[in-house]
């Protein structure tokens, strides 16, 4: 279930964001809630348009984007800067721990207190399609071909930026409970490995130079949060040219999206396909959990048909992974029916 | 009523000031509505200014159809601060605005029950026989909103575009397209229906008498949803 409520406060508008996911299954547990008050300030909203590069024109700014009189839409327009604010909790999901003799234990849900703040930069780009020929009838009764964009702003690309941070209210350790096992070690380190400890040292991990091979680490997560984000956020549009009659004027929707966040303390990830040996059974396992700083990746492609105003047909594709949990959704395809309203959200 | 029904008809006859029209096969891109603009301190102003209606290419005008006992019609505030100047009462300004009767057809022949803007576009060529949409920022959500025509109620007067929305806007991009009149689903963009009366004791036989004018929902005493909404 996910919800987005807003409304204007100001001179911007205050939201609330909530999504909720229950799917609790073999492999994992993706009861997980998120939750976030936002607001959102456009800077000088005055005009549609903060500039703009109208089709033979320079640019320009603000007003002279929408004169008096009608014109193209502009080949490319730049809407205000969106900067939103926004805190809140954050209920990670969890997994199964799928090391052997762990099987049907899932690890703990952790609790986060997150703020961030994130600008956008939104791009209209209207191009003149040189296929796209409409006849429009002239005052003299005659029909002239024209070229008209076919959508107010056919592709849209928005760079996104941001800083995320927070505390950890309730968090698990990670590895637990059977602990996170090192299997190698980078080149440089070439001290013999000592015998395998079924306890190990707790508390925040080494870093990975002074990780020792076949020994158990049960590792806490470290307190603060800090992501920096930089992403970019990108659709096209196009309405049905030979089914308009039955599925309508609202137009097929593709949408991009892609953030890359880096880390500046170490946080979960989860993975599948990340393998190391079992030191209580000496034995190739999957220890999907562990945690690191670092680069995260997340990348989702949307394509939406809407049927009528109100139902949409939904396909979407992703890799990498989002936080709090980090795990990774592998290529993860997605088909399904989505409620929509009559007026459609435009970048 | 008869004064006030002279005075009406003489306005809406007047000669009004020429508009440019619409070039053939552009897509149509608007001025925001200047009233929102943050310009200092607010002006005083009347709250039944809706002069933009004839002075302007387009002007949004905001609407509430509980407030007050026939409904409501404002401006938003110069100030920036999503306050909406309400008017007091819609018969006292019904001869002062050409064009102010249409908008009120208009509302009353909408499927917006309580409240929205309407966007009134002067110079519209071919009005109905074009597809229009809208791109909007408005109070109530903070991303911006694309209509496309089928989510759209429209319609078209002499010149005159009326495109009713469910939502404050605070400022609005319209666009045309060419229609398709060989969709057998298409049709003409109305013109606005004609006044309705609430009353039921209403006599339509005397050509002298007008509708009251109002937006005010007729259901709005027996629904009790409406009542306290």
């Amino acid at each position: 279930m996910q919800i987005y409520e807003s409304t204007r406060w100001g001179r911007g508008w205050v939201g609330l964001q909530a999504m909720y996911e229950h799917d609790r299954k073999l492999a994992d547990d993706l009861n997980s809630l998120t939750a976030g008050l936002t607001y959102l300030i456009r800077v000088k909203d005055k005009y549609p348009f903060w500039g703009c590069w109208a089709e033979k024109d320079a640019f320009v700014r603000g007003k002279n984007c929408n004169p008096q009189h009608y014109v193209n839409p502009p080949l490319v327009g730049i809407r205000p800067l969106e900067v939103m604010v926004r805190g809140g909790p954050e209920w990670s999901p969890s997994a199964e721990n799928t090391a052997t003799g762990t099987q049907g234990i899932y690890m703990p849900k952790d609790l986060n207190l997150v703020m961030g703040a994130t600008a956008r930069l939104p791009i209209i780009i209207s191009p003149w399609i040189p296929w796209h020929y409409t006849s429009v009838r002239k005052d003299d009764g005659k029909w002239q071909k024209t070229r008209q964009a076919p959508q107010p702003s056919q592709f849209t690309v928005v760079p996104v930026f941001g800083l995320e941070g927070g505390l950890r209210v309730d968090s698990h350790p990670i590895g637990a409970p059977v602990g996170l096992v090192v299997v190698s070690l980078a080149p440089e380190c070439s001290s013999p490995p000592s015998p395998p400890s079924s306890t190990g040292p707790t508390g925040l991990c080494p870093s990975h130079s002074q990780l020792v091979p076949g020994r158990l680490y049960t590792c806490t997560q470290p307190q603060e949060i800090f992501r920096q984000v930089a992403g970019v956020d990108a659709s096209l549009r196009w309405p049905y040219n030979i089914t308009k009659s039955f599925l309508g004027d609202r137009p097929i929707t593709l949408d991009f999206s892609y953030r890359m966040r880096w880390l500046s303390y170490a946080e979960p990830f989860y993975d599948d396909t990340y393998a190391a040996t079992n030191s209580k059974t000496s034995k190739t396992d999957t220890l999907p959990e562990g945690q690191s700083s670092g680069e995260r990746s997340y990348a989702r492609i949307t394509i939406l048909f809407p049927i009528s105003a109100y139902l949409q047909l939904r396909t979407s594709w992703q890799r990498g992974s989002l936080p709090p949990l980090f795990q990774n959704v592998g290529n993860l395809f997605k088909l399904g029916l989505a409620f929509s309203n009559p007026g459609s959200s435009e970048h | 009523m008869p004064l006030l029904f002279f005075l009406g008809h003489t306005l809406l006859c007047a000669q009004e000031p020429p508009i440019e029209p619409i070039p053939e096969g552009a897509l149509a891109k608007i001025t925001p509505e200047p009233d929102v603009t943050p310009a200092g301190p607010a002006e005083p102003k009347p709250p039944t200014d809706v002069e933009c209606l004839t002075r302007d290419i387009l002007c949004i005008v905001q609407f509430h159809r509980l407030l007050g006992t026939k409904g409501e019609i404002g401006l938003f505030n110069k100030d920036g601060k999503n306050k909406i100047n309400w008017s007091p009462d819609l018969d006292p300004m019904l001869p002062l605005e050409a064009g102010l009767i249409d908008l009120i057809n208009a509302i009353n022949g909408s499927k917006v029950l309580v409240s929205g803007s309407v966007v009134s576009l002067k110079g519209a060529n071919n009005c109905a026989t074009s597809s229009w949409s809208v791109v909007t920022q408005t109070v109530d959500l903070s991303n911006n909103l694309f209509y496309a025509p089928s989510d759209l109620t429209a319609f078209c007067t002499k010149d005159t575009l009326l495109i009713v929305l469910p939502v404050h806007a605070i400022w609005a991009s319209v666009y045309r397209t060419d229609a398709n009149p060989s969709d057998p689903t298409w049709k003409r963009i109305p013109a606005p229906p004609a006044g309705h009366e609430c009353n039921s004791t209403f006599d339509i036989s005397d050509p002298k008498k007008v509708p009251s004018r109002g937006i005010s929902s007729c259901s709005l005493s027996s629904n009790p949803v409406l009542r306290f909404a």
